[in-house]
């Protein structure tokens, strides 16, 4: 970099302090979302053709040919359950008997597990492509990546046309984890950022990147609570905001608690409404489409009552059953009360009554459930703020990070904690913690061990986390297998072995034989994760449907979203069209032709833009059609219908923001509308 | 080999028990303001490697100095009485605390395993402040130890057996909290 650089008028410094752009990463168990900072404003980029924010954290793996991403995906979920993967955050990090155990407990996980890889027992492997094909969750997330990325790319450009295609235009992300992710969740989260193509500067704590959008904004000083309930994770932190350090005092949290678990057991209570509930439920454990499209309709009235008293909703088998708000709470209320005891602990270990909180912050949809809102104000005796969009509060926030990072800025820094006790497996299953939870990271330890035998030129070691006595009820991370200690009697030689966790919460080991001074080599097992060669390899895999051709990819999932787009107008207009006015009927036909034209043709801005202003045209009938399912709910009427009513009516409502070609920091203002406001998922 | 700077050392302190609190939190937020990794997210990994290592030695100086518990036992273990359970166990002089202390300390535990089966939280919390007040007390004998070392005739031997001898009573205090709290956190 030259010392004579300038920035010319109007040019952000970012740019002219370096060839590429960096930007922060939501990755979330239900969506996704990538926000960069410009002009000193963090603001979310487009993700889809209509300029939508969040990106369902879908990924639906087709026979043959690349893997759809995002509302295509998700569209699939009904026709191909098995091969369309959502909440796969829920697996990152977990072994395949964690992953079944999910699966027994009733909770509704459409995957069909793999053959495991004898070299890597540890890894679970999702069967898709109708059986074609095995993937790990890290490449499943690693796809959202690339997808996100390739929007970013998109909108950073400063060349008409995107980037040329082997112009990389990012520099750096900063991907947010839950704060309570153990270190297997965390490397597997870095693999996918790596196997996506990215250069991942950073792991962010997600309700630290709230505080750090949040606090920023608000020059707010003082100690905070951030309560994070997302679609499949929780996270309660509490930070002390003073002077532009943000440091987290104590973290606490849940990998496996979410707004997932109400849609479950609102889609529960739905079948014990209906009127035959053991019929319906052996149906919906035969059809897995079925059952995705009964979750769907869950999450709906979930969203629904935010505001409303009560919703009323048609079955699969055609029973029309009608849920109030109070039923809703009490059946959500056992998943809600969870949240109490890791609250409860943060505030302990960050040696604080709930009075000496200066807020608390909402983030995560979840939070937007009124009775969650009256949970927390319980819980800490005080309202909480709510001001900023608690979906898009994130990524703002890793934005941010990003930008500070990229920008050596001095204004902000982030000092966070360990959330888990680091300890090593004694004899006889006992665990030694080394690293307590809550430390300030990065942070180290060392132990001195020594031989038990003449000779001995190896040891072993089992590094845990958890906070349980016994190396059984903690996580196991990583075996160590340490070696070339120098002949010597028992006893005699004195090994030490540093532990280091680093600012993204990742472990690393080393060892040392004392009385030699020399290194000890270390290799490591992780239990769960993947290795630095399979990363390498899914690397070289990856190329398959790699780099090259991203953009034949977007041209893809463009005419498939328009084919989607197009076949459910027709149903809709073939039921409905008595719904339509002339002149709608007319703008639609318009709208419909030029989508047909432009789907024939190469260019997938046109489609996008085909798309868009066919949505704008349907957008009054779609709220009709809505309105007609899903308030007066004909009896009869196949769920399927609603759903893609719905569906319908959810596209229309993310035309409105700007189009991806046009990126554009978004309304302040619109954005911390807290306001009753309907919800995307 | 550079020699390790001691936690003291690390933050600009003399190693004394008596540390400002807020001079502490100044210092090591001026501290991490410079050598936190993420100031350095560019450097070349040599650098990188540098600065993690003076970031760590900042969290960990930190932690022990904060702790009125730990920051005691870390100044006893500069005057070579460490009283970790690991030097113990190498062969190091085992400590004894008086029988009065232990079979007081056993009947607490007692009572704390008879109220839990009675379920009576009124007792816990009861035997808890107990706990906390007989902690005090220690807290008082280490600050007083700690303030007469280097000012009494018969030399330090006698002062630093004492608070030896606070520290191993307080720690056992610490762990029948935690046992407490552990176990609210358990059945909460």
């Amino acid at each position: 970099m030259s010392l004579l650089q300038i920035a010319e008028p109007g040019e952000s410094p970012v740019k002219a302090a370096c060839k590429g752009r960096v930007v922060g990463i939501d990755l979330g168990t239900t969506h996704s979302l990538v926000a960069v900072v410009q002009d000193a404003t963090p603001y979310c980029l487009a993700v889809d053709a209509r300029g939508g924010r969040l990106l369902p954290s879908v990924v639906s793996y087709p026979r043959s040919g690349p893997p759809l991403v995002g509302e295509p995906a998700r569209a699939r979920a009904a026709s191909h359950p098995h091969d369309t993967i959502a909440s796969v955050k829920r697996l990152m990090g977990r072994s395949p008997d964690e992953v079944a155990a999910q699966q027994s407990q009733g909770r509704w996980l459409h995957y069909r597990l793999g053959p495991s890889d004898p070299s890597s027992p540890g890894v679970v492997r999702l069967s898709v492509a109708e059986g074609q094909r095995a993937v790990t969750p890290v490449e499943v997330s690693a796809e959202i990546l690339r997808w996100l990325r390739l929007c970013a790319e998109e909108q950073l450009s400063t060349t008409p046309g995107g980037p040329d295609e082997d112009e990389s235009i990012l520099d750096g992300v900063v991907i947010t984890v839950p704060a309570y992710f153990d270190d297997a969740q965390r490397q597997a989260t870095k693999d996918a950022g790596r196997l996506a193509g990215l250069n991942v500067l950073r792991l962010l704590n997600e309700p630290t990147a709230a505080a750090l959008a949040y606090g920023l904004d608000r020059k707010k000083e003082g100690k905070f609570a951030v309560y994070d309930l997302g679609g499949g994770t929780f996270d309660i932190s509490i930070l002390d905001l003073h002077d532009g350090i943000f440091t987290v005092m104590s973290t606490a949290g849940d990998t496996a608690l979410g707004g997932d678990d109400m849609d479950q057991a609102l889609a529960d209570l739905l079948i014990a409404s209906s009127s035959d509930p053991a019929t319906l439920r052996s149906r919906l454990q035969q059809d897995a489409g079925q059952s995705r499209v009964l979750l769907a309709l869950a999450r709906q009235i979930k969203h629904q009552l935010t505001d409303a008293e009560q919703a009323t909703a048609t079955l699969p088998d055609g029973a029309t059953v009608t849920i109030t708000r109070a039923q809703l709470e009490l059946a959500i209320a056992p998943i809600i009360a969870r949240t109490a005891a890791p609250c409860r602990r943060a505030l302990k270990d960050a040696e604080l009554s709930p009075q000496e909180l200066d807020g608390v912050v909402l983030v995560g949809g979840a939070t937007r459930v009124p009775s969650v809102r009256a949970f927390v104000a319980q819980i800490f005796g005080q309202p909480p703020l709510c001001d900023l969009d608690p979906d898009q509060v994130v990524a703002l926030g890793a934005a941010v990070q990003a930008d500070i990072l990229q920008n050596a800025r001095t204004d902000a820094l982030l000092i966070d904690v360990t959330p888990l006790s680091l300890g090593l497996e004694l004899m006889g299953g006992i665990v030694e913690k080394i690293i307590p939870r809550n430390s300030r990271v990065p942070t180290g330890a060392r132990q001195v061990f020594t031989t038990y035998a003449d000779g001995q030129t190896g040891f072993d070691l089992h590094v845990v986390q958890g906070e349980r006595e016994t190396a059984q009820e903690c996580r196991s991370l990583a075996r160590f297998k340490l070696t070339g200690i120098p002949r010597m009697a028992a006893g005699m030689a004195r090994l030490e072995v540093s532990f280091l966790i680093d600012e993204n919460g990742l472990l690393s080991v080393s060892a040392r034989e004392l009385t030699s001074g020399r290194e000890a080599h270390t290799t490591v097992k992780p239990s769960y994760g993947l290795s630095d060669e399979q990363v390498e390899k899914m690397l070289l895999d990856s190329f398959e449907y790699g780099e090259s051709d991203l953009r034949q990819r977007l041209l893809i999932t463009q005419r498939v979203e328009a084919e989607r787009i197009l076949t459910a107008l027709s149903g809709a207009l073939g039921r409905d069209g008595h719904l339509l006015s002339e002149a709608e009927r007319q703008a639609i036909a318009a709208a419909r032709a030029a989508l047909e034209a432009a789907r024939q043709g190469s260019d997938h801005r046109r489609i996008a833009d085909a798309i868009a202003a066919l949505d704008v045209a349907s957008k009054g009938f779609a709220q009709r059609r809505m309105d007609q399912s899903l308030s007066h709910a004909v009896s009869g009427r196949a769920v399927s219908e609603i759903e893609a009513a719905v569906e319908h009516a959810h596209d229309i409502e993310g035309a409105h923001a700007a189009m991806p070609s046009s990126a554009q920091p978004i309304d302040p203002s619109a954005m911390r509308g807290s306001d009753a406001r309907s919800q995307r998922e | 080999m550079p020699i390790a700077r001691n936690h003291f050392e690390v933050l600009g302190f003399a190693p004394t028990y008596f540390i400002d609190r807020a001079e502490l939190e100044a210092r090591y937020r001026e501290g991490q303001r410079h050598s936190h990794p993420d100031r350095f997210s560019r450097a070349p990994a040599s650098e990188r490697a540098q600065v993690l290592q003076r970031a760590t030695d900042l969290n960990d100086a930190y932690r022990v100095l904060k702790s009125d518990l730990r920051r005691a036992e870390y100044l006893l273990a500069l005057r070579g009485i460490d009283l970790s359970e690991e030097a113990e166990q190498a062969g190091g002089k085992k400590r004894t605390l008086d029988s009065l202390f232990l079979s007081d300390v056993l009947e607490l535990r007692e009572e704390l395993q008879e109220s839990r089966l009675r379920r009576d939280d009124a007792a816990i919390t009861r035997i808890a402040a107990e706990i906390r007040s007989r902690m005090a007390q220690e807290n008082g004998r280490i600050e007083a130890g700690f303030s007469r070392l280097g000012s009494t005739a018969a030399g330090d031997a006698a002062v630093l057996d004492g608070l030896a001898d606070a520290l191993l009573k307080l720690r056992y205090y610490q762990r029948f909290l935690d046992d407490i709290s552990a176990h609210e956190e358990a059945t909460a």
